[in-house]
């Protein structure tokens, strides 16, 4: 449909301005409109009232933050676990009780556990993050039934 | 995109000033209540749907994303809850056979529409109250407040292809309304 189009259906746009004419908007219409809207403010405000659309999206930082502190949760056993091997603060390491301070034969190892203590670093705030979504959606559910539900399903 | 003003006063009510909603309902009331009268027919119920229409505007003003335009938003508030309304009012459109539709040449539909003649005017104007709500809506949103068929996708909640499809049928649907009131009218 083309600006054309709606150029040429003459007949049409003057039939859709003649019925705009007869529409008359009811007297004194305004202040009825913003005394419901002011009933409904005492009611409840709309900037306290989170969209399902924030509600989905906490649902979704939640997630990956749980995914986050699992793979941590996964990994860092598994890292000071394998082959023997314990580490000192990045100055030497034990291997298989030999103690191993060459630097060249140990940097992957030390890379390996730096990258372990950002994950869990950045894993931190993230356990914030899933307390204060959840206490949101409970918040949010204004239905009882619901909020136990929900509430039940946390706990999980 | 949303307008600055609208953008500042939305931000004041949902800081909690109630009263800005005020300014909002003022730039708007005339249209959604246009919109809404045209959908339902009956000018006492347009006036408790549009009032419906604010109160929901007012509740989820918290969801208003500002890549849409606000009155846009409020179209789409409204046309909502007029299809409800419709919808308990247990309102029927007569469906249109399809064949029928695809039979109307673009000519015939051109002529149709373009000639405004007093009588073709009148007959339009009763046509115009045939059509569904989906259909209704279209056209007054195209044809009156000339908004773009992305736009009109938006308030229908669907795509801007289904729109060009459902205004380029909506013409042959016309033409065929005044061929059937012309008839109505000889009887």
């Amino acid at each position: 449909m083309s600006k054309n189009d709606r150029l040429n259906d003459t007949a049409l746009r003057m039939a859709l301005q003649r019925e705009q004419s007869r529409i008359k908007m009811p007297e004194g219409m305004s202040g009825r409109l913003m005394a419901a809207v002011r009933e409904q403010a005492q009611a409840t405000r709309p900037s306290t009232a989170k969209s399902k659309h924030q509600l989905i999206a906490r649902w979704w930082q939640m997630v990956a933050a749980v995914a986050v502190i699992a793979v941590v949760i996964m990994l860092v056993p598994r890292l000071t676990k394998r082959q023997g091997m314990e580490l000192y603060e990045g100055s030497f390491v034990k291997v298989e009780g030999q103690r191993q301070d060459d630097l060249q034969a140990i940097r992957a190892d030390i890379r390996e556990a730096l990258a372990m203590a950002d994950i869990a670093e950045a894993a931190v705030p993230k356990a914030d993050v899933v307390q204060e979504a959840e206490r949101e959606i409970l918040q949010a559910a204004d239905d009882a039934e619901l909020h136990d539900l929900l509430e039940k399903m946390l706990n999980e | 995109m949303v307008r600055k003003d609208d953008a500042r006063i939305i931000q004041r009510v949902l800081e909690g000033e109630t009263e800005a909603f005020a300014d909002l309902l003022g730039r708007f009331e005339a249209k959604v209540y246009s919109l809404v009268a045209r959908l339902v027919g009956i000018e006492a119920e347009a006036e408790e749907v549009t009032q419906d229409v604010f109160v929901q505007a007012y509740t989820h003003l918290a969801d208003f994303r500002a890549e849409a335009d606000f009155s846009s938003w409020l179209y789409r508030i409204a046309y909502n809850t007029a299809l409800m309304h419709l919808r308990r009012r247990r309102a029927v459109t007569l469906p249109m056979d399809e064949r029928l539709i695809d039979s109307v040449t673009d000519e015939m539909a051109d002529s149709a529409l373009a000639e405004a003649t007093e009588e073709r005017i009148a007959l339009l104007e009763k046509a115009l109250k045939r059509l569904s709500p989906e259909d209704r809506t279209a056209v007054t949103l195209f044809y009156f407040e000339k908004r773009s068929t992305r736009e009109i996708a938006f308030v229908l909640g669907t795509t801007v292809s289904n729109v060009t499809t459902r205004l380029y049928r909506v013409r042959k649907r016309l033409y065929l309304l005044i061929k059937q009131l012309e008839h109505e009218q000889k009887r």
